[in-house]
């Protein structure tokens, strides 16, 4: 039986187990890879287990007992039977000569390859990771309305990037919220083609799973919205003052952190140190502060706007304080003063 | 916060060479080594992706319920996994606790990263090249005291159990009979599980 063959009966078996344990209708039914081209696994096995997943949630959330752990501890025994392995822990004796002394890898396909290893080559975005960043950062909105419910947290989404680099089968994986998800799958939809992946010289389609991360410790952040006029600061719940009359509430161009947002989040991240009183009592958060970005681009007025802790707010100013000049916004080909808010996350 | 590690592969349900139960390779890009047959050169190259332990968690969590089920975790690889121990001790804390973590290493690392190694990984596959120096030196390009000494922490932990020590006949550089000399050695050090094969140069 081809190496594939074998995973795959195993892991239909466990599947199986699984199943039967916790009252999950469930048949195996042969398989129509003869496992030369088959890792251990195709998109029907795949499905399978979403379903034995989903299954398990509802029963979980009905209040049910699930039982997983440990149910199928006879796999390697098991495989065993099937395939005579390299590994032998009493003998001294010649094992099976191997060209991979640790990997017993067959020619793997898409389908268990999340990326690379092994003499694959796995897919590229144009330009690579950092023009990866790039495009999304440039790309991403943030719903509106997720920022105000303070949603945020990570998109996991999977797709396949085919023999000609264009991206197929888009699925998210995982998500804290739908509005986060379809942002998500609007942004890998705009993407150019990628380089494809090679294995062993040949291109082939890869799966790739690429994790699209939402976080409010970033400003100023391009909103989405259907009626972009409409945003203005003040949207974003900080009240107005007198003050704030001089400062401009859509300038052509955002203020910029030297670098851009990315080294923005590097700086915060440096100099960031979580106040020992706050850790203690495992207090953490978001300070949401609001200040004015003055034409020279120094900072002015800094308020906290909310904070969850004293300590906290005082280590968030600090750092804002520490920060570098910004390159002011522009308006009308001027620089301008202007106000926003930024969240300063402390996440233990 | 952990820095994002750059990694040179991820492979899916891997039965059962690295531990028990089903499990996913995680192979993380650099290594202190040069070995002449080296399985993973590229590792030396600059690798294209790098993730944070967070989003490592969310691509390998899709094999979760075989994890569970089987008894299986991941087994981090490379390159040379140790180097990223900051990493790992993070990944044991925000992975399901059914999980276990495999490592395969060749221990050449500061011992420093041991601290924050042995708590957090169930077994350890132990790639010892060849136990006399000159030998080490020769195939690997570095000194054996690293090797050495991480062993002997892992033997005064009284770890042995936890580890399977692979020794390799390696064309051009050892013999059986030398390999039999290194196995002699790791055994006065408490080690029992070896696995001794060779590798076979294309």
């Amino acid at each position: 039986m081809k190496y594939g063959k074998k995973v795959c009966t195993s892991l239909k078996q466990v599947r199986k187990q699984i199943a039967d344990a916790n009252g999950i209708p469930y048949e195996i039914t042969p398989c129509p890879h003869d496992g030369s081209q088959c890792p251990g696994t195709c998109p029907k096995c795949e499905q399978e287990v979403r379903y034995i997943e989903r299954e398990l949630s509802l029963r979980r959330a009905a209040g049910k007992a699930v039982s997983i752990v440990g149910l199928s501890l006879g796999i390697s025994a098991a495989f065993a039977a099937n395939a005579p392995l390299a590994s032998n822990k009493a003998d001294i004796k010649d094992s099976t000569a191997v060209e991979t002394p640790t990997h017993n890898d067959p020619a793997a396909t898409e389908e268990n390859m999340i990326f690379g290893a092994m003499e694959e080559q796995q897919p590229e975005f144009p330009g690579g990771e950092m023009a990866l960043m790039k495009f999304i950062k440039d790309n991403l909105r943030y719903p509106a309305d997720a920022v105000r419910d303070s949603i945020q947290g990570r998109v996991t989404l999977s797709f396949t990037v085919d023999t000609d680099g264009k991206i197929k089968g888009i699925e998210v994986m995982r998500s804290p919220d739908k509005r986060l998800s379809k942002e998500a799958v609007r942004v890998v939809k705009l993407m150019p083609k990628w380089k494809p992946g090679r294995l062993r010289g040949k291109i082939v389609r890869v799966k790739y799973v690429l994790p699209i991360t939402f976080r409010l410790n970033a400003a100023p952040m391009t909103l989405a919205n259907e009626n972009p006029s409409a945003i203005k600061i003040g949207d974003l719940g900080i009240p107005t003052t007198e003050e704030d009359s001089t400062c401009i509430a859509k300038p052509d161009q955002l203020p910029e952190f030297p670098g851009g947002e990315i080294a923005m989040m590097k700086f915060i991240k440096d100099n960031l140190d979580y106040p020992p009183s706050a850790a203690r009592k495992g207090i953490q958060g978001r300070v949401i502060l609001t200040f004015i970005l003055e034409k020279d681009g120094k900072f002015s007025t800094i308020k906290v706007l909310r904070s969850p802790d004293d300590a906290l707010s005082r280590e968030a100013i600090r750092v804002i304080k520490k920060m570098p000049k910004w390159k002011p916004a522009i308006h009308e080909g001027k620089p301008v003063r202007v106000k926003f808010a930024m969240p300063v996350t402390f996440r233990l | 916060m952990i820095q994002p590690a750059p990694i040179i592969g991820i492979s899916r349900h891997r039965i059962p060479t690295d531990g028990d139960g089903v499990t996913t390779l995680v192979a993380f890009g650099r290594c202190p080594l040069h070995c002449k047959w080296c399985l993973n050169p590229q590792c030396h190259r600059k690798p294209s992706r790098s993730v944070t332990p967070e989003e490592l968690l969310d691509i390998v969590a899709i094999d979760d319920l075989y994890f569970q089920a089987t008894g299986g975790g991941i087994c981090f690889g490379g390159g040379e996994p140790a180097l990223r121990s900051r990493f790992i001790a993070r990944f044991r804390k925000i992975a399901p606790q059914p999980w276990h973590l495999y490592i395969e290493t060749s221990l050449a690392v500061a011992t420093s990263h041991m601290r924050e190694l042995l708590p957090v990984i169930d077994h350890w596959i132990i790639d010892v090249k060849d136990m006399h120096p000159a030998t080490y030196l020769g195939y690997t390009g570095r000194p054996i005291d690293a090797l050495l000494a991480n062993l002997k922490i892992l033997a005064d932990a009284g770890l042995q159990d936890r580890c399977t020590l692979r020794i390799p006949l390696i064309p051009d550089f050892n013999s059986p009979q030398m390999q039999l000399e290194s196995r002699e050695a790791l055994a006065k050090m408490g080690f029992n599980d070896f696995d001794l094969f060779n590798y076979k140069i294309k």
